[in-house]
């Protein structure tokens, strides 16, 4: 089979490509649950079936209509699960066929041979009918016998009817050298020539079911390489754009999909969030240490009560200092995915987040407008020392590219009043690296440890939050 | 009831109801659930493929007894399992009482405990110490049981982590006495969530998903219908074009995202106005609507109805 013939393989790669979280097992969901009759009656079946197992939650639902209709108005994917669906049914009837075939043979045959036979078939049908597990398998095959590599429909058709004529012809051939020969003695030696005929060809069956499976296995080796090339989510959030500039969707699906245009996604700052944790054991004392326990009664020599201790919550509580407005204007959306999963996804303590323009002098700023203003020492006094720690997201200059001198004095000095306050700090720059140099980033890049806007950059910034920067110091000289 | 056995696989139809006032094993009253078909193919597809369904929705479209429904149908056992924010992924399985085994083996010490009582602290196999979560049982069941995760997302973020080998290979070991639990049957997990907090990818992974869509009007008619045979048909419909009305003026006012009237304050807000005598209660529909506390429960709500039917006369 070609790997183009593969159903909704289009479909499946165009959501990866757009970001969507699925493997080779959630591939092989969909092929199980089509096989067993699900979503293959018409076009909003399918597409059912497809949103029950591939997605997640509703915005991706409004990603995966996007692609839908997209893939769906190429009809290719229609014609491969129309075809699977006509495979499916004209399994079933040459399954028919072949019972009937086997009855006709064996009632002329003789009774015995009709128990070991149905029995046989029984048995393999059940072994193959069991889902097959190992994730390289795409397609298990439910029936035996059949040529699950035939997906194009007038061909199949052919083989079919063709390898069903064969499968029937040689039982009629046999039913009259059985009457033949049982008219004549009806020995015991025919029985068992007829029972090694037919467990010689059941095994054959078999044999040919593993080569197609083998076969199959293969394809989706190389189905699963060709998903695989995407790694980078940077490359991800690429291809959605070009997804988008390339179709005249509407305005309303273009801005869905735009929106993901940013170079960390949201699941992705969601784990990191996770990562910044430090676990305390705090509040009212529930959970029953049964080590403590233990050695208390070795203490006490004997049981007196047991000891009782308080859960594990994490203590980190993070101040997000935003840099807002001016050139900061064009990562708005970033800063505010960044306070979004920190609020929603991680599992802080306390998080506090507060806006500047530039650089924090004397006042920082409840809400992104500045409206709200709160006294730089106000907030940090509030601050505890030992669980508090900071991530500032600003350009710190890099994206105008200016020398400010004043700015970085002023940095300067706000950092080290911020440091008396707190644990750990780390600066997020939306700017790439090789736009710092030479600018006021390069310099503050110098006084805490900067990272750029991208995976590998948040996963280093949250690890200095976590307390693990050991090459910082290395790093800048 | 249906007889599930015979049945190539377990399928649920959605068809079958409960009669009014009739109860279930543990005695709660059961309801008539009426599932869009997408439901029903969502269920069907879970319980084939032998994944957890994760349904979301806004709160009160049905969620939660959705599980009832399908095990009534497929006269199945209902393991339901409310989900606390101090619940943990064992809580599910079993719980050790540690603190009793330690009793006993004290009176043991001081030779306060009968010979066979000693013998049952001893025994490996009869676990007296563990006590059973749901999913602990449903797992030491003969057939396939319906497993309700009531609001997943209450717990503790981690919580969902923690049940991803037990739901994905149906077994876990007892740590305290090194027994294993197998499967016997797969439970057919249902699971629901209220969106509160996000799900960790690992376990969306493993999940079929399906938004489970307010009830259309033909499908709330059906479903007073039932609940309330002998009403006046006017009545029904009369009380239901008002109800959509309200929760139209509260999607347009506070989107999509905010809480509006749900099915659950239908049926008692339709419950009450039952209560009067037909052209009674029909002529109340026609002003304010009466009763507004059952179906508004914020302030917010309550000014912001008031202001518009002051506006309407």
């Amino acid at each position: 089979m070609d790997v183009n013939d593969l159903p909704l393989l289009e479909l499946f790669t165009k959501l990866r490509e757009a970001g969507l979280p699925l493997g080779i097992d959630e591939y092989q969901l969909v092929l199980q649950a089509m096989q067993a009759g699900f979503g293959i009656n018409d076009q909003a079946a399918l597409k059912r079936l497809c949103q029950t197992l591939w997605i997640k939650s509703t915005e991706e639902m409004q990603l995966f209509e996007h692609h839908f209709e997209q893939v769906m108005s190429s009809k290719a994917v229609l014609a491969t699960s129309s075809t699977l669906a006509m495979t499916i049914r004209q399994r079933q009837l040459s399954q028919i066929n072949r019972y009937v075939a086997l009855a006709g043979a064996c009632i002329i045959g003789a009774g015995i041979v009709w128990g070991i036979t149905s029995r046989n078939q029984n048995q393999t049908t059940k072994d193959s009918a069991i889902p097959s597990q190992s994730p390289g398998l795409i397609n298990p095959t439910p029936t035996p016998g059949t040529n699950p590599s035939a997906t194009t429909a007038p061909q199949t058709n052919q083989i079919q009817n063709k390898s069903n004529w064969e499968t029937i012809a040689p039982f009629i051939s046999l039913a009259f050298k059985v009457v033949g020969v049982g008219l004549a003695s009806a020995s015991v030696l025919t029985t068992y020539t007829i029972i090694g005929w037919l467990t010689q060809r059941l095994s054959k069956q078999t044999a040919n079911d593993d080569s197609s499976l083998l076969q199959e296995t293969k394809d989706s080796d190389i189905s699963s390489s060709l998903t695989q090339v995407i790694e980078d989510e940077v490359q991800v959030a690429q291809a959605v754009l070009q997804a988008t500039s390339r179709s005249d969707q509407n305005s309303y699906n273009q801005f869905i999909l735009s929106f993901d245009y940013l170079p960390v996604t949201q699941r992705q700052m969601k784990q990191m969030w996770r990562y910044l944790r430090r676990m305390i054991r705090e509040g009212m004392p529930t959970e029953l240490d049964v080590e403590a326990t233990i050695k208390q009664i070795g203490y006490q020599g004997t049981f007196l009560e047991p000891v009782i201790v308080p859960r594990r919550v994490n203590r980190t509580e993070l101040l997000l200092l935003i840099d807002q407005d001016g050139s900061m204007i064009p990562f708005h959306s970033l800063s505010q995915r960044l306070v979004e999963t920190a609020l929603r996804g991680g599992r802080l303590g306390r998080s506090n987040i507060y806006y500047f323009h530039n650089c924090p002098v004397e006042y920082l700023y409840q809400d992104p407008n500045h409206q709200q203003a709160e006294l730089i020492e106000n907030v940090l006094v509030q601050l505890r020392q030992e669980r508090t720690v900071v991530l500032i997201f600003s350009d710190a200059g890099a994206a105008r590219g200016g020398f400010n001198p004043e700015r970085i004095d002023l940095t300067g000095a706000f950092v080290k009043q911020l440091e008396q306050y707190i644990r750990y700090i780390a600066w997020l720059n939306p700017m790439p690296r090789s736009r710092w140099l030479g600018t006021t980033a390069g310099e503050i890049a110098h006084l805490i440890p900067m990272y750029e806007v991208n995976r590998r950059g948040m996963q280093d910034a949250i690890d200095v939050l976590r307390g693990r920067s050991p090459n910082f110091q290395e790093r800048i000289k | 009831m249906v007889e599930a056995v015979g049945r190539p696989f377990l399928e649920y139809t959605g068809k079958v109801q409960p009669q009014l006032g009739e109860r279930g094993a543990n005695g709660q009253l059961l309801y008539p659930y009426f599932p869009n078909p997408e439901l029903v193919e969502a269920v069907n597809l879970a319980i084939y493929l032998e994944r957890p369904l994760l349904l979301k929705g806004e709160p009160g479209c049905g969620k939660t007894l959705l599980a009832s429904a399908v095990a009534y149908e497929l006269g199945l056992k209902l393991e339901a399992w409310y989900v606390k924010s101090t619940s943990r992924g064992r809580d599910g399985l079993y719980n050790y009482d540690a603190v009793g085994r330690l009793r006993d083996a004290q009176l043991a010490t001081s030779n306060r405990l009968t010979a066979e009582q000693i013998l049952r602290i001893d025994d490996p196999t009869t676990s007296t110490y563990v006590r059973w979560g749901p999913l602990g049982r449903a797992f030491q069941q003969e057939q396939r049981t319906v497993v309700l995760i009531d609001e997943i997302d209450k717990a503790d973020i981690d919580f969902p982590n923690d049940l991803l080998l037990e739901l994905d290979q149906k077994r876990f070991i007892v740590e305290e006495t090194g027994q294993e639990i197998k499967a016997k049957a797969a439970p057919i997990v249902l699971i629901t969530s209220n969106d509160e907090k996000d799900l960790p990818d690992a376990f969306l992974r493993r999940c079929l998903f399906h938004y489970v869509e307010f009830p259309s009007r033909e499908r709330l008619i059906q479903i007073v219908n039932a609940l309330f045979p002998t009403s006046p048909q006017d009545l029904i419909d009369k009380a239901i074009v008002r109800f959509l009305l309200l929760r139209e003026e509260m999607r347009k006012d506070k989107g999509e995202a905010g809480k509006k009237v749900s099915t659950s304050e239908l049926i008692d807000w339709f419950r009450v106005l039952r209560r009067y005598p037909e052209d009674e209660a029909l002529a109340k529909l026609d002003g304010k609507i009466p009763y507004a506390g059952v179906l508004l429960k914020s302030w917010d709500d309550h000014i912001r109805y008031l202001r518009q039917s002051r506006g309407r006369e």
